[in-house]
């Protein structure tokens, strides 16, 4: 595959709980364009780290780089507005509000110069359910839809953000066969829209479908990197982590 | 969907507003005394109700204390006229300049706090800027009060006067939280009241959204407390940094409907109208009554007034979303 330039580089990216290194010196790149997927055994630091891009926890010591910017310091709605979007492993639908609203968020207070107005957002908003496939249900409120409809709610509201990078936490997890297929699906379309993304996936079969290459983490720090299916047959990777899945019989 | 129903929504929403003020305008000119008297006293309250929602209703913070920003209002006023002579709208509008003004410092630092710990220090505040006012004694007149100029104009101009005054007002808040509703401001506060971190990894400033909502409520509230100070003539501290008073606004909201744009007058005409009946027949227990009904309301419809009026036009009109504000709705 083709070097591409990178968009976001993490360089000895740190996080202390404590004394505990949730995180720790990981160096990282992500590449204009792919998908890359981040795994590791539950506790690895996969969800820390997703937090540590989209500035909900600052770094203990390293730096993030977007688009040659450093996130140090930055809050949130800083590096939403830069163009970082993400999803919630446990999904934070905006109660209250309907499916549309929710989405029309997204288009309101997207990218610096992309926002529109409330009306405009809206309409914005009809345009990507309709690409989720959740238009019949942009009049519903959050807590009508299952868990299924709320993921892919959650995968919405950060498209309208327009995002450059997208961060998806476990937008599968619960979610049945058939469902994660679909899901797969839309994930791929969205990364051939030309939006980057990284995903942080339980589910095998769909990480190692969806992502160009792979980062795997245990206890906080990187062991391997590559495209999937080297990192599948990773010595250490096996023993972290596949190995044992594999070993009791609940691969995928 | 087409812009047909849109325009004709429009022209509909058009006529009701004019009908209402027609209506609104009528009242001086045909009740006695006392019920333009008790009407003013409505307005007060649909002012007051709108501004705390702001807060409550969309933001989600329990502003218990809200009250001290119409303490703060209706001091500057009457310091104001007593002291340096100001002309009464000159000192409205500072009443209410001072009282957004005193809510955006003391909200970069309160708004940290969440859900009863906000609310808590709010009504200390209260009491503190309560404490601060009462002390102040050359310039507030301390405990004993202090008498602010009279209406220059017969009863009846006055009783006029004051009517559209609140009415103005009330008008003024409402308008205010209807813009809020229908722009990025509105949206961005209900959805941090839904989720602050959802919010802000969607590009809401959940830090100043906060502080721009308390500050608008906070305005509005201190003109009405302005305005309140030239009506009664007579201010003491107890009277208008009276927390029970902000409970008050508070229930209203949340019975009209917290979050909704005519949900707190609703709240607020139909809780003073009614404490009011009661008031003149149970002399003694009219606080129980008032609170068993309090308890119901919560318990029936604890959305609201207009919670339930939306879901009976859903059920007459098929499904369809009252609570959207949209191209369509």
């Amino acid at each position: 595959m083709a070097e591409r330039p990178p968009l976001l580089v993490g360089r000895g990216v740190t996080r202390y709980f404590g004394g505990v290194a949730a995180v720790q010196d990981v160096d990282f790149e992500v590449r204009a364009g792919e998908v890359l997927g981040l795994i590791g055994p539950n506790g690895a630091g996969k969800t820390t780290l997703m937090n540590l891009i989209s500035g909900l926890l600052p770094l203990s010591r390293g730096d993030l780089v977007f688009e040659g910017r450093s996130l140090k310091g930055l809050a949130p709605w800083d590096i939403a507005r830069l163009g970082i979007a993400r999803t919630f492993q446990i999904v934070k639908p905006f109660a209250g509000m309907t499916v549309r609203e929710n989405v029309a968020m997204g288009a309101m207070f997207a990218r610096e110069g992309h926002g529109v107005p409330a009306r405009q957002a809206l309409e914005v908003a009809d345009e990507v359910l309709e690409m989720v496939g959740l238009a019949d249900r942009r009049h519903s409120y959050t807590d009508e839809l299952t868990i299924a409809l709320r993921k892919r709610l959650e995968l919405a509201r950060a498209l309208a953000l327009n995002p450059r990078l997208l961060l998806l936490d476990e937008v599968m997890a619960g979610l049945n066969l058939r469902e994660v297929g679909q899901l797969m699906e839309l994930v791929k379309s969205i990364n051939a829209r030309g939006v980057t993304i990284i995903v942080i996936e339980h589910v095998m079969k769909a990480i190692m479908g969806i992502s160009d290459r792979l980062v795997v983490l245990h206890y906080g720090r990187k062991i391997a990197e590559g495209p999937p299916q080297a990192v599948a047959q990773d010595e250490k990777v096996i023993t972290a982590y596949l190995g044992r899945r594999f070993g009791q019989g609940k691969g995928a | 969907m087409s812009p047909a129903p849109a325009r004709r929504g429009g022209v509909i929403t058009a006529i009701a507003l004019v009908v209402l003020g027609v209506l609104a305008a009528l009242p001086p000119f045909y009740l006695s005394g006392y019920w333009v008297r008790v009407l003013t006293g409505l307005l007060m309250y649909g002012a007051l109700a709108s501004a705390i929602n702001i807060m409550v209703g969309f933001a989600g913070y329990p502003a218990l204390g809200n009250i001290v920003f119409f303490g703060v209002g209706a001091y500057t006023v009457a310091v104001l006229m007593v002291k340096y002579n100001t002309d009464f709208f000159v000192a409205l509008v500072a009443a209410g300049v001072l009282a957004a003004l005193y809510a955006m410092v003391l909200g970069a630092a309160v708004l940290r706090l969440r859900g009863a710990y906000f609310g808590i220090a709010t009504i200390g505040i209260n009491h503190a800027t309560s404490e601060i006012v009462t002390n102040l004694d050359s310039l507030t007149g301390g405990g004993r009060g202090t008498i602010v100029p009279f209406y220059p104009g017969g009863i009846e101009e006055e009783r006029m006067f004051f009517y559209f005054l609140m009415l103005g007002l009330m008008v003024l808040a409402v308008a205010t939280v209807w813009l809020i509703s229908r722009n990025r401001l509105g949206y961005g506060l209900r959805a941090l009241k839904a989720d602050q971190e959802g919010a802000s990894v969607m590009g809401v400033n959940t830090t100043r959204y906060k502080v721009i909502a308390w500050t608008i409520s906070a305005g509005l509230t201190g003109l009405v407390g302005g305005a309140y100070a030239y009506w009664l003539a007579f201010l003491e501290p107890p009277y208008v940094f009276d927390i029970t008073m902000s409970v008050k606004t508070y229930i209203m909201a949340i019975l009209g409907g917290a979050g909704t744009v005519a949900g707190p007058v609703v709240g607020a005409f139909a809780l003073e109208l009614l404490s009011e009946l009661i008031w003149g027949r149970f002399l003694e227990a009219h606080m129980l009554v008032l609170g068993i009904v309090v308890v119901l309301v919560v318990l029936f419809i604890p959305q609201g007034f207009m919670n339930l009026a939306g879901r009976l036009v859903g059920l007459l009109r098929g499904r369809r979303r009252p609570g959207e504000v949209g191209a369509d709705g």
